[in-house]
C-alpha cells in the first residue's frame, strides 16, 4: 500500500438480516483511494454502490451489518490510520470523523435539508460541532462558504428556510456544508441525478472547481458514464453487490473489457453515434433479486457471452490485465497468468 | 441511497408481483389481511359476538327483564362437574341457593347449598319465544332447568333479580346493531355529501367542506346529549332507537366524507372519467359505477375505524340515562345501573358489561389496523 | 403571515356565531317553552293560570316575538355575560356557572398537560426503542386505553379505590375543604384529588397521542435529513432532538385544538361518575330537567373553549412551522 493512501477497503462484505437468513448486500470489495484523488463507483440502483458508500461512514441503516472486512481511514487531521470497521457507530470517534474528515452529499436536496431550519443554522451546526466556534464565527464561515459555491446574496441565503430555495441552489448549500470544515475526503451519494441537465452541468463543474480549490478526495457515486468521465480518475463498476470491473477512468471508458461495462457503454447516447443513426442499445433483462442471486456469474442471467458450464458454474475473482485494469470475468481470465 | 431499504423488501415485492398477475384486488387485500393475527383475532371475537346475540333468545336462559325474585342482587353462580364428596358428574350442575336470615343484619340472604345439586340441561324447553321478526317459533334454549325453582346466573343478577349473562347477549345485539346502521347512515351521508362536494368541486365543494370542518370541532358528546335530551320523553323505545342511531350517525360522517371528496377530487382529472363522460353517462352513475369503485377498499376500512366510535358513544349517552331505555336493553343501558356507585360496589358484576364493551372496541381496533394495512397498496 | 393569522381569527369568530345558532336551536329545540314549564310548575302548586295572564306572561319575556328577534337578543344578553334564568335554580346562569367553571377549566387544562407531558416522552421512547419489550407494553396499554370508554374506568378506580384503600376517589376537595374559601391548603387539597379525574380524562388521549408520536417519529427518523445530518457529526441525542422530534412535534401541536374537543367532551360523563363540582354534572342535570338556558349557556361555553383552543393550537403551529407561516402549503 502506498504512503499516500487515504482510504483502504479490503473485502468488504455487507449483510442484510431477512427472516433470521443473513444475505450479502455487497461482497469483497477492495478499493483504494489516494489523496485528493476521484473515484466513481458505478452501477444500477441496487447494485450496493450506496451501501458501500455509507459504510465508510457508518451510516448503514439498523438491519444492514459489516459482516468481514476492513475499512482503513488515514486521517490526514489525526495523523494516524483508524479502522472505522471497529468504531461504534454512535460513538464519538466516528463522530469526530464525521461532518469534519469525511463529508457527504446526497441525491435529494430537497429533503436532505431539515425543513424547519434555516440553511444557516444547519451549515453553522457542523462548523460549531468540529471548530469550536461560536455562533459569529460560524456564521461567518456559513456565509463564506454559501459564497464560495457560487450562491449570490449569501447574507440573505443563510437567514432562509430550504423551501425559499430551487433545487440546483440547495444542492449548492449542501456542499457548502459538506466543505465547510474543509473535509478530506467527500463522498457524493448521486449529487446531481435529481438536477435538471443544466444545473447538473452546473454542479459538476462546481465540484471540479472546488477539488482543485480544497484538494479533497472524492468518492462520486453515479449511474451516468457520461459524468463518470467528466470528473472521475478511477472507476469502479459494481453490478449485484460486486465490483465487476475497476482501474483508471480513461482505460475503463476506451478498453472495457466486462461485458457488463461494454453494454451500459453502449447504453450510453453520444452525439457521433446518433450521426450514424446507431440505436442505443439496452442491457436485456433486469437486474435478478439479491434474494435470486445466480450461481456463478452475477452477470450470467444477461451476458450475452456466457460460456456454458463456466460462468453459470463458478464465479470469477477480479483479475489483473493490465496496471490500470482489472476485470472479472472468464472471457479476460487467460490474461490473469500475464505478469502486469 | 435508496437501496438499503428497498433491498430488504425485494423478496416481497416479487413475490407479490408473481401473486398479481392472477389475484383480484380484493385476493390480494384477504391476502395481506391474513398475515395479521391480531387482526384475524379481532374478527373472530366480533363474529363470535355477533353470533351469539343473534341467537340470544336460544342461548339466553332469561329474557332480559325477567326477574328471580329469590335471588335478587345475586352474585354469578358456578357450575360443576365435581360435588362436595368428590364424585365426579358428567353432567355440570349448579348447587342449590337457600335464603336464609342474616343473624346481624336480619336480611335475607342467598346462601350455598351444598347438599342439594340442580343439575343443568341442555337443549332444554322451556319459555316460549319467537325468532326473526316471528318466523321461527321455538321453546328450546341452550341450557336450562326442568324445575321452575331452579336457575342458574352464570355472571350474577341485577337489583331486581335479572340475569346479567342473559341481558348482556341481548344488549350485545342492540349495541351491534346501533353500530351496524349507525355506520351505514354515515356511509351514506359521506358519500352522498362528499361525492356531491367532490365531484362538482367550487362553491358546493367549499360550503360542504366548511360544514364538516364545523362539525369537526364542536365537541360531540355534549351535542349529543343536548340533541338526545331533545327527544319527547313520551316517544316508545323503537323511536328512541331508531332516533338515537340517526343522531350518532349525524356527527360520524364527516371523516368518510373527507376521504371520498379528496379521491374525487384526484379522480376527476383522470382519462377514463373523461371517456365515461364522453359517452354520455349521468353524473350520478359516473360517481356511482366508475369513480367509487375504485377506492371501496378505503372506504369499508374507514367504516370499520368509525364502529366503535358509535358503540362508545351510544354506551354514554345511556349510561347516562339519556339514550337508550328499558326495556331495550344495550351496553350502555346494563352500566347505567352501575352509575349509583353503591350498588357499584355492592355488586361489582355490574361492571361485567363494561368488559364486554372494552374487548369489542378492542377487537374493532385491532380489525380495522389489519385492513388498513391490507387495504394500503404501499404497505408490503 | 398576518394574513394567516387574520384567517384563523376570523374563522374562529364566524364558527362562534354558527355555534351559537346552534346552541340557541337546542335551547328550542324540546317542545314547550319556559313559559309552559313555569305554568306547569304553577299548576303543581294548585294556581291555575287563565289564557290571558300565560298570554300576558309571553309578552313581558318577549317570547311571543318571532324566532329570529328572540335569537338576537338572547347573543345581545351571552356578549354582555347574561345567560339568562335557570328555572332549576332560580337564579341567573351566569352565576351558576361562574361558581363552577374555574374549576371545568383547571380540569381540561391540566389533563390536556398530562396528556402531552406523558405522550411525547413515551412516544419518543417507543419510536427509538421500536420493539423493545416497553414499546411492546405500551402498545398493549395503548389498546386497552383507547377502548375504555373513560366513565368504565372511572367507575374501575373508584371501585378499587373502595376495596383497597376503603375511601372515595371522586370529588375535587376533601370534606373540610368542600365549601372553604380558597386558600393555599384547599389548593392542596385539589390537587390531591385532581389527579384522578385527570387520569381518566387523559388516558385514551394520551394512548392517541403515544401512537400519533410514535408513528410519525419514525417516519421522520428514515428522512434524508436525519442521515445528512448524522453525516455531519451530530450527536445521536442532540439529533432526535433538534430534528426528527422537532419535526414529529408539529403534528402533535395541531392535534391541541382536538384533543381539547375529546377532553371537553368526555368531561360531563366522567364529572357525573367522580362526582366533581364542576359544570359536568350541572350540565347532564340541566338537559335532563329541560333547563334550557343552563344547558344551551354550557354548550355555547364549551365550544367556545374548543374554538379557542383550536386557535391557539393554529397559531402556535404557525409560528413552529415556517413552511405554514410563510403560506405556502397548497
Amino acid at each position: 500500500m502506498g504512503q499516500d493512501n487515504l482510504l483502504e477497503i479490503e473485502n468488504l462484505r455487507i449483510c442484510v438480516d431477512s427472516d433470521g437468513e443473513s444475505l450479502p448486500i455487497v461482497d469483497n470489495i477492495n478499493l483504494t483511494l489516494k489523496v485528493g484523488e476521484i473515484l466513481a463507483l458505478v452501477g444500477e440502483s441496487g447494485c450496493g454502490k450506496s451501501v458501500t458508500a455509507q459504510s465508510i461512514m457508518r451510516l448503514l441503516p439498523k438491519m444492514l451489518k459489516i459482516e468481514t472486512g476492513q475499512i482503513t481511514w488515514h486521517s490526514p487531521k489525526q495523523g494516524k490510520p483508524i479502522d472505522i470497521t471497529g468504531l461504534d457507530p454512535r460513538g464519538k470517534e466516528i463522530r469526530h470523523i464525521r461532518g469534519d474528515e469525511i463529508a457527504m452529499i446526497f441525491q435529494e436536496p430537497m429533503s436532505s435539508f431539515s425543513p424547519l431550519h434555516t440553511i444557516g443554522n444547519q451549515i453553522m451546526e457542523v462548523v460549531r460541532i468540529h471548530r469550536n466556534a461560536g455562533k459569529k464565527e460560524a456564521r461567518a464561515v456559513a456565509v463564506e462558504m454559501l459564497d464560495r459555491v457560487g450562491i449570490p446574496d449569501p447574507n440573505r441565503v443563510v437567514e432562509q428556510y430550504p423551501h425559499e430555495l430551487s433545487g440546483g441552489m440547495r444542492q449548492r448549500a449542501m456542499i457548502a456544508k459538506a466543505l465547510s470544515c474543509d473535509p478530506a475526503l467527500l463522498i457524493a451519494d448521486e449529487p446531481t441525478t435529481a438536477l435538471d441537465v443544466t444545473i447538473q452541468a452546473q454542479v459538476l463543474s462546481l465540484m471540479n472547481d472546488l477539488q482543485r480549490e480544497f484538494g479533497m478526495a472524492i468518492v462520486f457515486i453515479t449511474h451516468d458514464l457520461g459524468v463518470v468521465a467528466q470528473v472521475a480518475d478511477k472507476v469502479a463498476i459494481m453490478y449485484l453487490g460486486k465490483i465487476v470491473e475497476q482501474g483508471v477512468t480513461r482505460e475503463i471508458l476506451l478498453n472495457p473489457k466486462h461485458p457488463y461495462t461494454v453494454n451500459l457503454l453502449e447504453a450510453v447516447p453520444r452525439l457521433g453515434r446518433i450521426e450514424d443513426r446507431q440505436a442505443l442499445v439496452p442491457i436485456q433483462g433486469n437486474v435478478p433479486s439479491l434474494f435470486d442471486r445466480p450461481i456463478g456469474c452475477p452477470f450470467v442471467t444477461r451476458c450475452s457471452k456466457v460460456i456454458a458450464d463456466r460462468c453459470d458454474v463458478s464465479n470469477p475473482s477480479l483479475s489483473t490485465i493490465s496496471k490500470d485494469h482489472k476485470v472479472a470475468c472468464f472471457l479476460h481470465e487467460t490474461t490473469e497468468r500475464i505478469p502486469a | 441511497m435508496a437501496s438499503a431499504g428497498t433491498n430488504a423488501t425485494v423478496a416481497a415485492r416479487t413475490a407479490a408481483v408473481r401473486l398479481t398477475d392472477t389475484a383480484t384486488h380484493w385476493q390480494l387485500m384477504w391476502w395481506k389481511f391474513r398475515r395479521h393475527k391480531m387482526a384475524l383475532l379481532g374478527g373472530g371475537i366480533l363474529a363470535l359476538m355477533v353470533f351469539f346475540s343473534l341467537f340470544a333468545e336460544f342461548f339466553a336462559p332469561y329474557t332480559p327483564q325477567e326477574r328471580t325474585a329469590k335471588y335478587t342482587q345475586g352474585a354469578p353462580m358456578g357450575f360443576h362437574f365435581i360435588d362436595a364428596e368428590g364424585s365426579i358428574h358428567l353432567r355440570p350442575f349448579v348447587y342449590a341457593r337457600v335464603t336464609k336470615r342474616d343473624k346481624v343484619t336480619l336480611r335475607l340472604v342467598p346462601t350455598v347449598d351444598t347438599t342439594t345439586r340442580w343439575p343443568i340441561k341442555f337443549f332444554v324447553r322451556s319459555d316460549d319465544y319467537k325468532w326473526m321478526w316471528g318466523l321461527i317459533e321455538s321453546d328450546i334454549h341452550f341450557f336450562g332447568f326442568e324445575e321452575r325453582k331452579e336457575f342458574l346466573h352464570l355472571l350474577g343478577t341485577d337489583q331486581l333479580g335479572r340475569d346479567i349473562f342473559s341481558r348482556i347477549l341481548y344488549a350485545t345485539r342492540t349495541s351491534l346493531s346501533i353500530g351496524a346502521i349507525g355506520v351505514l347512515l354515515s356511509f351514506v351521508l359521506g358519500i352522498v355529501l362528499g361525492g356531491i362536494a367532490g365531484y362538482f368541486g367550487g362553491m358546493v365543494d367549499n360550503l360542504i367542506m366548511r360544514l364538516i370542518e364545523f362539525i369537526r370541532s364542536v365537541p360531540t358528546l355534549p351535542l349529543w346529549l343536548a340533541l338526545a335530551a331533545a327527544l319527547p320523553r313520551e316517544w316508545t323505545a323503537l323511536q328512541v332507537y331508531i332516533s338515537i342511531t340517526a343522531i350518532l350517525a349525524l356527527i360520524g360522517w364527516t371523516h368518510l366524507a373527507r376521504r371520498v371528496r379528496g379521491k374525487l377530487l384526484s379522480l376527476r382529472e383522470e382519462e377514463f372519467v373523461l371517456a365515461a363522460r364522453l359517452s354520455g353517462c349521468s353524473h350520478a352513475r359516473i360517481v356511482a359505477r366508475h369513480m367509487l369503485p375504485s377506492f371501496m377498499s378505503y372506504m369499508i376500512v374507514d367504516l370499520t375505524i368509525s364502529f366503535p366510535y358509535i358503540i362508545m358513544a351510544e354506551t354514554a349517552l345511556s349510561f347516562l340515562g339519556l339514550g337508550m331505555r328499558e326495556p331495550i336493553v344495550s351496553w350502555g343501558v346494563l352500566l347505567y345501573s352501575a352509575q349509583n356507585i353503591r350498588s357499584m360496589i355492592l355488586m361489582p358484576w355490574l361492571l361485567i358489561p363494561g368488559l364486554v364493551v372494552i374487548i369489542a372496541v378492542i377487537a374493532f381496533n385491532f380489525l380495522g389496523d389489519g385492513m388498513r394495512d391490507a387495504a394500503d397498496p404501499y404497505s408490503q | 403571515m398576518f394574513n394567516v393569522v387574520a384567517n384563523r381569527i376570523l374563522w374562529a369568530c364566524l364558527m362562534m356565531a354558527a355555534i351559537s345558532v346552534v346552541a340557541f336551536t337546542l335551547i328550542q329545540l324540546p317542545p314547550g317553552d319556559f313559559v309552559d314549564s313555569y305554568v306547569n310548575h304553577k299548576q303543581q302548586g294548585g294556581v291555575i293560570m287563565t289564557k290571558d295572564e300565560v298570554a300576558e306572561m309571553r309578552g313581558t319575556l318577549g317570547l311571543d316575538r318571532p324566532m329570529y328577534v328572540q335569537y338576537f337578543d338572547w347573543v345581545g344578553g351571552v356578549v354582555q355575560g347574561d345567560f339568562g334564568f335557570s328555572w332549576e335554580f332560580r337564579r341567573p346562569v351566569s352565576e351558576i356557572i361562574g361558581e363552577r367553571l374555574p374549576l371545568t377549566l383547571i380540569l381540561a387544562f391540566t389533563t390536556l398537560l398530562f396528556t402531552y407531558l406523558t405522550a411525547i416522552p413515551i412516544g419518543i421512547y417507543s419510536a427509538v426503542r421500536q420493539y423493545s419489550v416497553g414499546d411492546h407494553v405500551f402498545t398493549v396499554l395503548g389498546y386497552i386505553g383507547l377502548a375504555t370508554p373513560n366513565f368504565m374506568f372511572a367507575l374501575v378506580l373508584l371501585y378499587f379505590a373502595h376495596v383497597f384503600f376503603g375511601t372515595s376517589a371522586g370529588g375535587l376537595f376533601s370534606a373540610e375543604f368542600e365549601t372553604a374559601p380558597w386558600s393555599w391548603a384547599r389548593i392542596v387539597d385539589l390537587l390531591a384529588h385532581l389527579w384522578v379525574p385527570v387520569v381518566v380524562l387523559g388516558t385514551a388521549g394520551t394512548a392517541f397521542q403515544i401512537r400519533t408520536m410514535r408513528a410519525t417519529l419514525l417516519d421522520e427518523l428514515n428522512k434524508l435529513y436525519v442521515t445528512a445530518a448524522r453525516a455531519s457529526g451530530v450527536s445521536e441525542f442532540r439529533l432526535l432532538i433538534k430534528y426528527p422530534v422537532r419535526m414529529a412535534i408539529n403534528p402533535i401541536v395541531s392535534t391541541i385544538g382536538w384533543e381539547l374537543t375529546n377532553i371537553i367532551s368526555g368531561a360531563p360523563i366522567v364529572g357525573i361518575v367522580l362526582s366533581l363540582p364542576d359544570t359536568g354534572p350541572l350540565f347532564v342535570d340541566a338537559l335532563l330537567n329541560s333547563d334550557l338556558y343552563l344547558a344551551g349557556a354550557l354548550i355555547l361555553i364549551y365550544c367556545g373553549l374548543v374554538i379557542i383552543g383550536t386557535l391557539i393550537s393554529d397559531l402556535l403551529l404557525i409560528a413552529l412551522d415556517p413552511r405554514i407561516r410563510m403560506g405556502s402549503t397548497a
